[in-house]
């Protein structure tokens, strides 16, 4: 439990909420983006230490977000989980990965690994 | 999101002194007749209206998304209870304030705005070392905790 900031992405409000209430409950700061070029958007102004990246979206998918996370040098040190209900392993550059359907414990126990200094 | 942390904030201002009104009024004024005490305590534990404006976001998920949230908070509370009460025994303000924080912050989210209310003065108080005090306060959020499961279930089963 920290201060960390954390960015939520994702194109459903109902996913965004229950992500943003599990990140909170376990006392987290959240910003939410709805799309990749609003995460892109919000991973500059808001500066999270990690990102919860879904996978599939309309337009800018999470594959396409990750690699212009990991290209800009300004925000290559955040750390990326991808959020997917597609199988594991198919993420080459990515930080971390939850499978939905995911329990609340998994979401929070990767974020603190992930965050641990 | 910055609308949502403003809404609870001005929520948990406003419902602290309701509270303790409420209080004062029982112990200085002649005593409520039982059902009365009872009606207005049940009232308080969850304000709805924190309910209200979620499902105005959600729209069509609304139903689906709070049963969600309640099936969620009423699965982690008790960790961070747990995590409150072992926080004071070692005398750990940095482990108190972080897991009050954190508990203030749901337990508002879904209207629980006397326990969120306790979980602040509990993050105070880690944050200025003075656990002597935080004994008491973590009995009452406790049994608050216990009416706010007792309430977001019957909501659950109604």
């Amino acid at each position: 439990m920290t201060d960390d900031t954390i960015l939520i992405v994702d194109d459903s409000p109902f996913m965004l909420r229950v992500l943003t209430f599990i990140l909170k409950e376990a006392g987290y700061a959240t910003v939410t983006a709805d799309s990749g070029e609003e995460a892109l958007a919000k991973a500059r102004s808001s500066r999270p230490r990690l990102i919860l990246l879904d996978a599939v979206m309309p337009d800018m998918d999470g594959w396409q977000v990750l690699e212009a996370i990991k290209k800009d040098p300004s925000l290559q040190k955040i750390r990326v989980v991808m959020v997917s209900g597609l199988e594991a392993g198919k993420y080459p550059g990515a930080d971390g990965y939850i499978q939905k359907p995911f329990t609340p414990d998994q979401v929070q126990s990767i974020v603190a690994t992930l965050l641990s200094p | 999101m910055g609308k949502s942390k403003a809404a609870e904030t001005e929520l948990s201002g406003r419902d602290q002194p309701r509270y303790e009104g409420m209080e004062k009024r029982a112990t200085t004024i002649e005593p409520l007749s039982q059902a009365s005490v009872a009606g207005a305590a049940a009232e308080a534990v969850i304000d709805p209206s924190a309910l209200d404006e979620f499902r105005a976001i959600m729209g069509e998920e609304a139903e689906e998304a709070v049963a969600e949230l309640i099936s969620i908070f009423l699965e982690l509370s008790p960790q961070r209870l747990a995590a409150l009460r072992q926080a004071m025994d070692g005398r750990d303000g940095e482990q108190l304030w972080k897991v009050a924080h954190a508990l203030k912050s749901s337990s508002a989210s879904l209207g629980a705005m006397r326990l969120s209310a306790l979980c602040s003065e509990l993050e105070d108080m880690g944050r200025d070392g003075r656990l002597e005090e935080a004994a008491e306060k973590v009995a009452r959020a406790e049994e608050e905790y216990e009416k706010v499961k007792r309430a977001l279930e019957d909501r659950s089963n109604s």
